[in-house]
């Protein structure tokens, strides 16, 4: 046997190359990776903004909240919770470890769309829930430091913080239905991929 | 997009069974292969913006797969990988026929008797790919390349002939 002999039988081999198809694999994990980057960096942004509210939260606390009653220091300790649970929340949604590719795609794939579940969850639920929740916080805070002034102030805080809240769901509306479909659509790939796998 | 998928899947539709076999070879386990072998082409996709079409399109995509195979080992260095026996089956030289499946098993025990990047060079060399495509991917002279794959060479032979017959090739 020579090793021309050697290089023909090489490339002449029978050869099974992995049958569920790997250009799908590789295109789906490029596009979790992207998906997990944009909401790392999003909630980076996030809990860099509660920090600063959590901030200004406890100095208000610290500043007012001997002349005034229980409804002052409630309505900002249920902000301040909020906000940390909305963290909680939104970190869950992140799956830290980058694939392992000594375990077979089911092991991965189950965890990644338990993830990206939750996400979806997120944003068809908790989102709500946190706003409604912060729009009661902010309602109790504003009865309680404008209590005394006058009429047109009672009504226009509110009225105008329940209007910016609702101009920003609506403004990200578009955005969330586009993470919605991305998140969707990688629930489904990598549901397939669990599936193919086993 | 589109014009990226193409070039993608043209890619892969070339090289995949090349790049199967360097796998192949350079773990022997068909289940760590399959692995690495879906990592390349990840990592394939992913760089495949960096492709300004300087070298050939050949040439590009297995350097990648060597690159991808030498960090995936490096990686996964600690796990354990089937242990192969320490001497191979040879077998007796009428066997040929049904002996073609044996002798790729014993080329595969040869291949991994070999150091790591001795493995992937040997495969390139397998592939039927130049010495100066093969320099190019691990970034060598040509005039080295061609010593150590002449050195490589030889040591597989001589793993595949005990006899001694190291000199036909």
């Amino acid at each position: 046997m020579n090793f021309d002999e050697l290089q023909k039988s090489w490339k002449a081999q029978p050869l099974t190359v992995p049958e569920q198809s790997p250009e799908a694999k590789a295109q789906l994990l490029v596009r979790w990776r992207r998906q997990q980057r944009t909401v790392v960096l999003s909630n980076i942004g996030v809990t860099a903004g509660f920090a600063v509210t959590l901030g200004v939260l406890a100095w208000v606390f610290l500043s007012w909240h001997t002349s005034h009653g229980w409804l002052f220091s409630g309505s900002l300790l249920c902000m301040a919770l909020l906000l940390l649970v909305y963290l909680w929340v939104i970190w869950r949604g992140v799956v830290f470890h980058r694939p392992d590719f000594s375990l077979p795609a089911s092991a991965y794939a189950s965890r990644y769309v338990a993830a990206l579940r939750w996400r979806r969850k997120t944003i068809t639920t908790f989102v709500w829930v946190y706003m409604l929740l912060l729009w009661l916080s902010l309602m109790l805070y504003f009865a309680s430091v404008l209590e005394g002034t006058s009429m047109l102030m009672r009504i226009s805080a509110p009225v105008i913080t329940t209007a910016y809240m609702v101009i920003v769901k609506f403004a990200i509306r578009k955005k969330q239905r586009r993470q919605l479909n991305e998140t969707d659509s990688l629930i489904k790939d990598f549901s397939a991929l669990t599936t193919t796998d086993e | 997009m589109q014009h990226r998928e193409q070039i993608f899947n043209d890619m892969v539709a070339e090289n995949r069974a090349g790049i199967y076999r360097i796998c192949l070879a350079y773990l022997h386990d068909r289940s760590w292969a399959d692995d690495l072998y879906q990592e390349i082409l990840l990592q394939l996709w992913s760089s495949l913006d960096r492709f300004r079409g300087e070298a050939k399109r050949s040439t590009w995509v297995y350097r990648v797969a060597v690159n991808t195979a030498i960090t995936y080992n490096a990686l996964h260095r600690r796990s354990s990988h089937q242990e192969l026996p320490d001497t191979i089956q040879h077998l007796p030289d009428d066997a040929a026929g049904k002996g073609q499946e044996q002798q790729m098993q014993q080329l595969y025990a040869a291949i991994a008797q070999l150091a790591e990047q001795d493995r992937l060079i040997i495969s390139l060399v397998l592939e039927d790919l130049s010495y100066k495509e093969i320099a190019d991917i691990t970034g060598s002279s040509v005039t080295n390349t061609g010593v150590r794959i002449n050195r490589i060479k030889a040591r597989l032979m001589k793993l595949m002939n005990p006899e001694n017959r190291e000199d036909e090739f």
